[in-house]
């Protein structure tokens, strides 16, 4: 199959996904008991969040075939995945931060979360600041795996120490962002709404790969010339 | 109900991420695909 | 010439040219003494300010030093044009970055010491009692910070832009260490023991063992032309 009917077919799937989710999350689901209407902005929250780390999990995989294996297309898909990585990273920082206001009154709290995401996003804007600074496409690529693979690693640790020093320095938050998700039509919505997004980001991936390859051959070309 | 501000905040916000991070992907593509196909043109 | 030797050539090799001129070492020394008497003035002459901020104060100084000897590691090659050298040294490129490592945490590590030392001069804490726990504690997260700052300072000595990268890169991989070690800093300073913080010294150990580890195996993807 040619990859732009791939693209297309993940681009219908994407776009059912989405819309699916946007009635469930809006429409069907009942709003939750304490937090109210509210809780809706974390089907949105939730699957950008959940996907930043499938995103951020394939660049470390790439990462490490790449050096292992030297073939380019590693390199590629994590180059895209880094990207397309960051884009969710900060929607999912930006929806919580949105829910947080009317939830906690602030638009911003240093919470374990919220703190570990927004480290995230500065670790991965630097992954894609470096690929950008790196002259040399083979050399920028190296050095982009070994910066993808040390920042997943370093997520659980990172995720950890900010969990304990917040508990330092504050009663852990009582309110659980995901609401009361034992409710069965709260979870089959926050379900449809994760894979929905996780298509997307399949989609986004697909074209954003579509985009790295074609600068490989303008790139071949370029030498040839 | 103030919180369906937030609700619509929050979903738009996201739309309009997502919706402008793939049309640039869409316009960096065009754009290779311009200039492959004027380099095509030049050597043919 | 085995492995442990190579590691000590690449050490004795940097602790000699350092032992020359001393250039790393004045500068650092005389950065932790500005910074100290920046800690003053920042916080003004009362000493519960100070002592309830120490940890926090010592270890951003640790940091911002720690970036400059990162920055330091691998100036002499680049300035002396002996990058290739390096390269070129027959053997496993590990030995190269636990060498560059080692050399990190003795340099740091003699600055820190200094440090405590005039810290607790010049705000009357009583230093000697604590100093081998706080020595400890500093050695812990000076090794985390070289594990993965000797790495990219490999990285950075090839890129124009390099000063200005090291710490967006850096940082926000290191918080982890930072909180550990700020955290442990604190309680010796203030309770004189780290009862009930050993969680803090396992993350430093984890962190440590992970990234000298992971640094000593994508080493030599950094080194390559």
């Amino acid at each position: 199959m040619r990859s732009s009917r791939v693209r297309s077919i993940l681009g219908i799937f994407a776009m059912l996904g989405v819309t699916a989710a946007l009635y469930l999350g809006l429409i069907w689901a009942p709003p939750d008991a304490y937090q109210g209407q509210v809780q809706r902005i974390m089907y949105v929250h939730v699957p950008a969040a959940w996907v930043a780390y499938l995103a951020f999990f394939v660049v470390f995989v790439c990462s490490i075939l790449f050096l292992w294996r030297g073939s380019q297309i590693f390199d590629q898909v994590a180059y895209a995945s880094a990207e397309v990585g960051v884009v969710f990273t900060g929607l999912a920082i930006l929806a919580g931060s949105i829910w947080g206001k009317p939830t906690w009154g602030v638009w911003w709290t240093w919470d374990a979360r919220l703190t570990t995401t927004a480290i995230l996003l500065l670790v991965y804007v630097g992954y894609l600041m470096l690929r950008s600074v790196v002259e040399d496409r083979f050399r920028g690529a190296r050095y982009a795996a070994v910066l993808g693979i040390i920042g997943f690693i370093d997520i659980p640790i990172i995720h950890k120490s900010v969990e304990w020093w917040r508990t330092l320095h504050q009663a852990p938050s009582v309110m659980r962002p995901e609401g009361s998700t034992v409710a069965p039509p709260m979870l089959f919505t926050l379900l449809v709404s994760v894979a929905a997004f996780t298509v997307l980001y399949l989609y986004l991936l697909a074209q954003r790969l579509h985009l790295e390859r074609l600068d490989a051959e303008i790139l071949e070309k370029n030498r040839e010339a | 109900m103030g919180q369906w501000n937030y609700i619509v905040a929050a979903y738009l916000a996201t739309a309009v991420g997502l919706t402008g991070y793939w049309l640039s992907i869409k316009r960096r593509i065009r754009r290779r695909e311009d200039l492959i196909r004027m380099a095509g043109r030049d050597k043919g | 010439m085995n492995f442990f030797q190579r590691t000590w050539t690449v050490l004795w090799k940097d602790l000699r040219i350092e032992g020359r001129n001393r250039e790393g070492l004045n500068t650092l020394l005389f950065f932790s003494a500005i910074l100290l008497f920046l800690f003053h003035f920042a916080l003004g002459p009362d000493r519960t300010q100070i002592g309830a901020a120490a940890g926090g104060l010592l270890w951003l100084g640790f940091i911002l030093m720690g970036l400059f000897a990162m920055a330091r590691t691998f100036q002499v090659e680049r300035e002396e044009e002996c990058l290739e050298g390096l390269r070129l040294l027959p053997g496993d490129p590990g030995a190269i970055y636990l060498g560059k490592v080692l050399w990190a945490v003795v340099l740091l590590g003699a600055v820190e010491f200094v440090t405590f030392l005039l810290f607790g001069l010049l705000f009357s804490v009583d230093i000697w009692t604590r100093l081998v726990s706080l020595l400890g504690v500093a050695v812990l997260g000076t090794v985390g910070i070289s594990a993965v700052g000797v790495l990219f300072a490999a990285m950075a000595a090839h890129l124009r832009a390099r000063e200005a990268m090291l710490p967006l890169l850096l940082f926000p991989l290191l918080i982890p260490v930072m909180l550990a070690a700020i955290q442990l800093t604190q309680m010796i300073l203030q309770e004189g023991s780290i009862v009930g913080q050993g969680h803090w010294v396992r993350l430093l150990a984890v962190f440590d063992t992970v990234f000298l580890v992971v640094g000593f195996l994508t080493f030599t993807f950094v080194l390559e032309e």
